[in-house]
């Protein structure tokens, strides 16, 4: 009986589908995007309303 | 994924990293072994020829660009990366579109140095299905990125008249991967930019203003540092 070897190496399914996947590479998921802040305005007014007054020249001088 | 899958992931994108690097050396004049020692220097035959599928028609940039010759031994080892690797003959999913795309503009650009004379392979499809509609930029631009080896002079195709025909989607592709600093996608669509201004196609961005922003700033992997040696090459060349 003839013995049939294959003359290429052929790639297991992992290898395939490892393949498949870094022939289309998606977005990066995670990135340093500015991203719109809707509750931004009342912490920058929370924090205003918060912070220490302004030092005030003392008068006997 | 499973950790084999994985594995399989991260060893593939290493060597097709080292194989993209010595095009890029190429593309520069610098020394470099052939495609055939490339491949029987390499322990891992699989690996090799799978790397050689990923890098794809790029392995061409440099004859398409700068006038290389053709190594008959390189038209045996596609031959065997794709015995290696069977091509999806009836796509379902994006992936399978987008890596029968792909095949294509490697045998397209191999069967055009090897044999001029000979007709093109047909297209697997048509640009709509593996792009999407242009409305849909944020998608659209992601698909366009990901054929980035289809932006080759002389290449052709409707992949690409479909792109020549949106300047204004993709100059909006490019704006938003650069505000999410998702350089990989930059780089790619920075080809597409080139390739326009190669083919004197108006378009709201400037390539050049681009791709020096990019160099700057997207990193210094081999895959990155071809994708930017052919937006190079392509502005020079306009």
């Amino acid at each position: 009986m003839a013995l049939h070897t294959l003359a290429h190496p052929a790639a297991t399914t992992e290898e395939r589908t490892a393949f498949t996947a870094l022939m289309a590479p998606p977005e990066t998921p995670v990135s340093d995007a500015p991203l719109y802040e809707p509750h931004a305005a009342g912490g920058l007014l929370l924090g205003l309303l918060i912070s220490p007054p302004v030092p005030k020249e003392p008068k006997d001088r | 994924m499973t950790t084999g899958g994985r594995v399989a992931e991260t060893s593939l994108a290493g060597a097709a990293d080292v194989l993209a690097g010595q095009v890029v050396d190429a593309l520069r004049g610098r020394e470099r072994p052939g495609l055939v020692a490339h491949v029987d220097a390499c322990g891992d035959r699989t690996l090799v020829l799978g790397a050689v599928r990923l890098v794809g028609s790029d392995l061409f940039a440099p004859h398409l660009l700068t006038g290389h010759l053709l190594d008959p031994g390189d038209v045996e080892v596609v031959s065997d990366s794709f015995a290696c690797f069977p091509v999806v003959r009836a796509p379902a999913s994006h992936e399978q579109h987008v890596t029968a795309w792909r095949d294509w503009a490697t045998a397209t650009a191999l069967l055009r140095l090897a044999d001029p004379g000979e007709a093109d392979p047909g297209p697997p499809g048509d640009a709509d299905t593996v792009l999407g509609d242009p409305v849909e930029w944020q998608t659209w631009s992601v698909h366009v990125a990901q054929l980035a080896p289809l932006a080759l002079p002389g290449l052709g195709g409707p992949v690409v008249d479909a792109v020549f025909g949106q300047p204004l989607a993709l100059a909006r592709g490019v704006t938003r991967s650069l505000l999410r600093r998702d350089h990989a996608t930059s780089v790619r669509l920075a080809r597409w930019t080139a390739l326009l201004h190669h083919d004197r196609i108006d378009q709201p961005l400037d390539p050049h203003l681009l791709a020096e922003h990019l160099r700057l700033y997207a990193g210094t992997s081999a895959r990155t540092a071809l994708d930017l040696a052919i937006t190079r090459r392509l502005l020079e060349a306009a």
